[in-house]
């Protein structure tokens, strides 16, 4: 083939493989890091701190914890909504509280059932551990959605906890528990969900504070030192996007020259001022060959 | 292995593939079955030691076809395996012909899986309704629902896998068909609209309540949220801009005051604050995910699934 | 005599109305639909599972496609069998001592899931992050607002657009910098950004909110065509 050259690193198409190479890089080498010290500074997450209140009023109450870590697949996500839920079901566990995990993925199904038996065996309390309290209940949407309000209906659960990829059923969840004033901590990746979680529960874990969750509950090494590195990649997002509106503003200051055009009729002459596809950052931003450039 | 993963077009034999309905291909496929589950079972047999390698390997060889086929050079759509010869392009052809088979690999699994959902499904109501629990008769009632639909589903698919039945059964549906049609179109996806218009009711109940709560956060998400309300209803958007325009801006289209007709505002605060806010909460998402997947793909995590 | 299409309708009107009825509580007739409809989708996912996903993807490929004249139109796979145990391995997770087996489809899947990542990343985060590059300062002054129609010159930035521009990477910002958790912030300017950023993250959130209560009211309108017009009126009124 005439003129061969490879999309992913012809053209500048290399700096976005070598951005993300150096974010990654820099999350493992804060984790390298955090290994070697010790009490690492995490902000409040007020969310978070609720989780041993709700706990607490359902044992006051005599009713279920239930927890649904999303609809999504097995995932990131429902992994972090788990490993947040291990933290919840440890605390239910030491109270001898009774626990619902409705799930809608079978894959999610099986990490889930994996995870709170080993909680409750490190616990050394296996005989408060019932492998039907982590249930499969439907992988449609929607039939899973009337499956947990009905439990929520008729178990009462008093704390509830929805983390994880919440689509459209977010707000019957949430709604339905409210019903019954169940204390309610939730966290939707889905930013479209998330104001219906701020409107109708009591703590919401907004954006990645869902990520830093498991962070701040264990204060695992590993954990802090990844929630260090995620702060510095998201300090280089900012760097890049205000180098480049600096740039961009720089580049397009002033006119470049004039022209004269026909506008409705009329000869006008104006100012010209320079094209998007000019601009240094749109060469690398947009990287392809000069011939389609110029299209 | 080149050839394993990128599928050779039609009757072109190699080492990994075999002529359809021949019975070479059912040999291996038993053979296979055989090594693989001798392999299942002999894992039964590995120490507690060794597991913990057996998994975080499977694990990141998954993870491993992706990231090389991040790193490693791509060819321009226009790159065929005629005009384009060298090492490098091979490999990168082998990386496209095999996306087409890893791809599905979560999906496939995913499925096999599917049956231990299921699994947890049949023990909790077949043991509330075996002991008669509280509400067997409604897991009773499950149970027959789910064996029903399985059985006319499958079937109707039968019915319909002979393309000459087919087209008869199109026209004249069979009675099979006609169940499946009843509780597949007629019951289940009406259930789901259903359920899924039941948010419409609270949607109006969680704004009420929200406004009751007053906080200045909450008090400004609702302000926000009645202005975009506002600027969806018709009917009082085309009085309301008409006054703006008419009366304020005497028609001059450039006047300033046209800022204020409703789907102006409106799209000025979805233009000039919904995206960047959202767009910062996702960057801090995507950063997260990056960094979880990073952990899966190297077993760092701990607690959770690698432990 | 009604005909099937009418029973049809008439069932999905029954089950609509019995699922609505967890407005007013949760009673008998509720947990009736509940369980009907938990049971209609796990069968239904049943029979989707081998004729949606497995027949097609997995087992088709395995043992290869003969077409009516009985030529071959695609070789057969035998491999994609050992997917089987694998998939197999799950189920030990109920086994005392070897559920740890079941980690093994779960790391393929997740690995498969997290290798994917930086890829997703670049497509997802690259065109947003240029997109947010915008120039803060206007490069013409005449008029201050964008004009319309053919007055508005090509690559021109006006005033107002400036303006615009420095409010939304001013919310960009300050909202990311409410994300950042291992930082302890002390400054008043930063607490400060903070603040502002969860405000404006609010308008955001109440944009979303605002234009999804149309949406969903439409799903609701369109259910109650169901009921009073499609079914009601037309079967008993017209």
């Amino acid at each position: 083939m005439d003129n061969l050259y490879y999309t992913n690193y012809s053209y500048l198409a290399w700096v976005q493989i070598a951005f993300v190479m150096a974010l990654m890089a820099t999350i493992l080498v804060s984790i390298s890091i955090s290994k070697r010290r010790k009490n690492l500074y995490i902000r409040r997450i007020s969310g978070l701190n609720a989780i041993d209140e709700a706990i607490g009023r359902a044992t006051e109450m005599g009713k279920p914890v239930l927890m649904v870590p999303g609809i999504g697949g097995l995932d990131a996500i429902s992994v972090q909504a788990l490993n947040i839920f291990a933290y919840v079901t440890r605390t239910a566990a030491r109270f001898a509280n009774p626990i619902r995990l409705c799930v809608m993925d079978a894959a999610v199904y099986t990490v889930a059932q994996e995870i709170i038996s080993d909680v409750y065996r490190k616990e050394g309390l296996q005989e408060r551990y019932d492998p039907d309290s982590v249930r499969f209940v439907s992988d449609r949407q929607f039939a899973f959605a009337a499956g947990v309000s009905g439990i929520i209906l008729r178990e009462q659960t008093a704390a509830t906890f929805f983390m994880g990829a919440f689509f459209a059923e977010s707000l019957i969840f949430a709604e339905t528990a409210n019903s019954i004033g169940a204390i309610q901590v939730a966290s939707s990746t889905q930013t479209t969900q998330t104001p219906f979680f701020i409107a109708a529960c009591d703590y919401v874990l907004i954006g990645d504070e869902f990520y830093a969750a498991s962070a701040y509950l264990s204060r695992e090494p590993v954990l802090v030192g990844s929630l260090v590195g995620q702060d510095f990649a998201k300090l280089a997002i900012i760097s890049v996007v205000v180098l480049g509106s600096l740039v961009t503003t720089v580049q397009r200051r002033g006119s470049t020259g004039t022209e004269t055009v026909e506008v409705q009729g009329q000869s006008v002459t104006r100012p010209t001022f320079i094209k998007p596809s000019e601009l240094v950052m749109d060469k690398i931003f947009n990287p392809r060959p000069p011939e389609e450039a110029s299209k | 292995m080149m050839n394993l993963l990128a599928q050779a077009t039609a009757p072109e034999r190699n080492i990994w593939n075999a002529t359809p309905g021949t019975s070479e291909i059912w040999i291996k496929m038993a053979l296979l079955l055989v090594v693989g589950l001798a392999f299942m079972i002999g894992l039964v047999f590995v120490p507690t030691r060794g597991r913990r390698p057996i998994v975080m390997t499977f694990t990141f060889l998954a993870g491993l076809f992706y990231m090389a086929q991040l790193v490693w050079p791509q060819l321009p759509q226009a790159a065929t395996r005629e005009n384009t010869q060298g090492p490098v392009a091979q490999v990168s052809f082998w990386f496209q012909d095999a996306t087409a088979v890893v791809g599905p690999i979560a999906n496939i699994l995913t499925a096999f899986i599917l049956g231990l959902g299921i699994y947890s499904l049949l023990t909790i109501h077949g043991k509330r309704f075996a002991r008669l629990q509280k509400d067997w008769q409604f897991s009773l009632l499950l149970l027959v629902s789910l064996f029903v639909m399985l059985f006319f589903g499958y079937w109707d698919w039968i019915q319909g896998l002979n393309p000459e039945n087919a087209a008869k059964l199109a026209e004249t549906p069979s009675f099979a068909g006609r169940a499946k049609d009843l509780l597949f179109e007629g019951m289940l996806q009406v259930m789901d609209a259903a359920m899924f218009s039941l948010i419409a009711f609270f949607i109006f109940s969680a704004a009420y309540r929200a406004f009751r709560i007053r906080s200045v956060e909450s008090t400004i998400l609702l302000g926000t949220a009645f202005i975009m309300m506002l600027s969806l209803m018709g009917a009082l958007v085309v009085p309301w801009n008409n006054f703006i325009q008419e009366s304020l801006a005497k028609g001059d289209s450039n006047a300033w005051v046209n800022f204020l007709r409703l789907t102006d505002i409106s799209a000025w605060l979805s233009d000039n604050i919904q995206t960047p806010a959202i767009r910062a909460v996702n960057f801090g998402v995507g950063i997260g995910a990056l960094a979880m997947g990073l952990r899966i793909w190297l077993s760092l995590e701990r607690g959770g699934v690698s432990a | 005599m009604r005909d099937f299409e009418f029973w049809k309708m008439a069932v999905g009107v029954i089950c609509t109305l019995g699922l609505y009825s967890v407005l007013y509580r949760e009673t008998k007739v509720y947990r009736f639909f509940e369980h009907m409809f938990l049971g209609l989708a796990a069968g239904f996912s049943l029979v989707a599972l081998w004729t949606e996903t497995l027949k097609s993807v997995w087992w088709d490929k395995m043992v290869g496609q003969v077409d009516a004249e009985g030529k071959v139109t695609s070789m057969g796979y035998p491999l994609y069998i050992l997917l089987l145990p694998i998939g197999l391995m799950a189920y030990f997770v109920f086994s005392k001592k070897s559920n740890w087996m079941s980690r093994i489809p779960i790391g393929i899947i997740l690995g498969l899931w997290a290798g994917q990542q930086a890829d997703n990343w670049i497509k997802t985060f690259w065109p947003q992050i240029y997109g947010s590059m915008k120039p803060i300062v206007p490069n013409t002054f005449d008029p201050i607002f964008v004009p319309g129609g053919a007055a508005n010159i090509p690559n021109a930035v006006y005033v107002t657009q400036a303006v615009n521009n420095v409010i939304f990477l001013v919310t960009l910002l300050s909202v990311m910098s409410y994300f950042f958790f291992s930082f302890e912030i002390k400054s008043r300017f930063l607490k400060g950004t903070t603040t502002l950023g969860r405000w404006l993250l609010m308008i955001g959130f109440g944009a979303i909110f605002g234009s999804t209560v149309m949406t969903r009211f439409t799903l609701l309108i369109d259910r109650m065509y169901f009921v009073f017009i499609e079914f009601l009126k037309t079967n008993f009124f017209s």
